[in-house]
């Protein structure tokens, strides 16, 4: 699930749970010049590509401006 | 005390899905589970009449039946009416709900009785009073005692007591009920039962999100076929299948075979929890195909499965958001989708 507002997903028991940028604009940036708003697009969509290829036992959030494989999010602290 | 039972064409005891287009009707007699319900009043009060109607015919032709159904209660005026129990039954629970609106604007008090998830009681809950039942109608005898003993109290002007006591399903109005011990008592006792691993039970029930096992892995999504799923209010322009912009009761399929990208002259977003303005200006914010199609033309995705689905999550209730989820999810099985990309907004 790709989510800008993430903590909700994790509290939820969401598996795998992408950061979105905003809720209006969940997968880009119009503040962004047109081409780095696509280019930013592309990389939430393959964070959620990871984030399927990536076994989790438990809801865990993917950071599209990371290279890391996830971030396991104690999911108490998330609101 | 005067009584009306609304029973359903499965428990009126005229068939199952072979009848669920029963027109509305009335008999005068007891009929089906409404013999179960005189049993259960005795002498101390009257069936005035059953009232039946098919599960289909009320939820497809709801205003029609409704208008029927008021005419019908405004001939009875019975003191108290009865519906189902529904049990788990989504489209008797539906009818269940809305028969106890519909009296409710003549005054007459309804009791039903249903399962906690049924969405007839989430769409409706504030003003359904519903005895808490199991999932299916093997708790029929128990369900309909409840129901009586409630019926009663509603029919002699007696009032309801607290849910607890009672046995329905808490309202948004609560009724205060002086308990034996304070409240810094029951809850010393709660923590000592805690510590001493005893079992104990809150006064505020929290209703714990349903766990779901995650699936497995993709094994590879550059060989897979991937789908694209939208709670974000994605519609084409126009809205030319009338969806709603929240309390969603379908969703929706689009084929986007051929399509490289959302254009804003084609779609746009209609959801009323969301300021919709920069959806409508790029409509890849809310279901990235333009960004997923990229990503299949460099080998990355193996296929973007050719149908895309989309709804408006806000102010669905938990019950109905399943069952459209379930939906979504069959159609996804059938088209043979490895993994499914959903933005929520």
């Amino acid at each position: 699930m790709i989510s800008a507002i993430h903590g909700l997903p994790m509290v939820t028991g969401q598996s795998r749970v992408v950061r979105g940028c905003r809720i209006e604009h969940v997968c880009g940036n119009p503040e962004l010049s047109a081409d780095d708003d696509f280019s930013y697009g592309v990389k939430i969509t393959s964070a959620a590509l990871r984030a399927l290829e990536t076994s989790v036992t438990e809801p865990t959030l993917f950071d599209p401006d990371t290279d890391a494989p996830s971030i396991k999010t104690d999911a108490s602290h998330a609101s | 005390m005067q009584v009306v039972h609304y029973l359903n064409q499965f428990f009126a005891g005229i068939g199952g899905e072979e009848a669920a287009n029963h027109e509305i009707s009335l008999s005068a007699h007891p009929e089906g589970a409404a013999r179960a319900l005189v049993n259960l009043m005795g002498d101390t009060a009257v069936l005035k009449a059953t009232i039946i109607c098919g599960d289909n015919t009320f939820n497809e032709r709801t205003s029609e039946v409704s208008d029927a159904l008021l005419q019908m209660l405004k001939d009875l005026r019975p003191d108290v009416l009865v519906a189902g129990p529904a049990f788990g039954s989504g489209r008797y629970g539906l009818a269940c709900s809305h028969v106890s609106q519909v009296a409710s604007k003549l005054d007459i008090p309804t009791v039903t009785g249903m399962h906690p998830e049924n969405p007839g009681l989430s769409m409706y809950r504030s003003g359904v009073l519903a005895i808490r039942t199991e999932e299916t109608a093997a708790d029929m005898t128990r369900a309909l005692s409840a129901m009586w003993k409630l019926a009663y109290k509603l029919g002699t002007g007696e009032g309801r007591g607290p849910a607890e006591m009672d046995g329905y399903i808490p309202t948004r109005e609560r009724r205060p009920w002086l308990r034996q011990r304070s409240g810094s008592q029951r809850a010393t006792n709660m923590l000592m039962a805690k510590l001493r691993g005893e079992p104990f039970e809150t006064e505020i029930p929290y209703r714990t999100p349903e766990e779901v096992t995650p699936a497995p892995p993709v094994t590879s999504v550059a060989s897979a076929t991937i789908g694209l799923v939208s709670s974000g209010g994605l519609i084409p322009k126009g809205n030319p299948h009338g969806a709603t912009n929240g309390h969603s009761q379908h969703y929706y399929r689009h084929s986007v075979d051929g399509i490289d990208s959302l254009e804003r002259v084609r779609w746009e977003a209609f959801h009323g929890g969301y300021f919709n303005g920069l959806v409508n200006e790029n409509p890849n914010y809310v279901l990235p195909l333009a960004q997923a199609r990229l990503l299949e033309s460099e080998g990355k995705i193996g296929r973007i499965y050719d149908s895309i689905f989309t709804t408006a999550g806000t102010g669905t209730s938990v019950a109905q958001a399943k069952v459209l989820g379930q939906g979504i999810a069959r159609e996804l099985q059938e088209g043979e989708v490895d993994g499914v990309l959903l933005v929520a907004t």
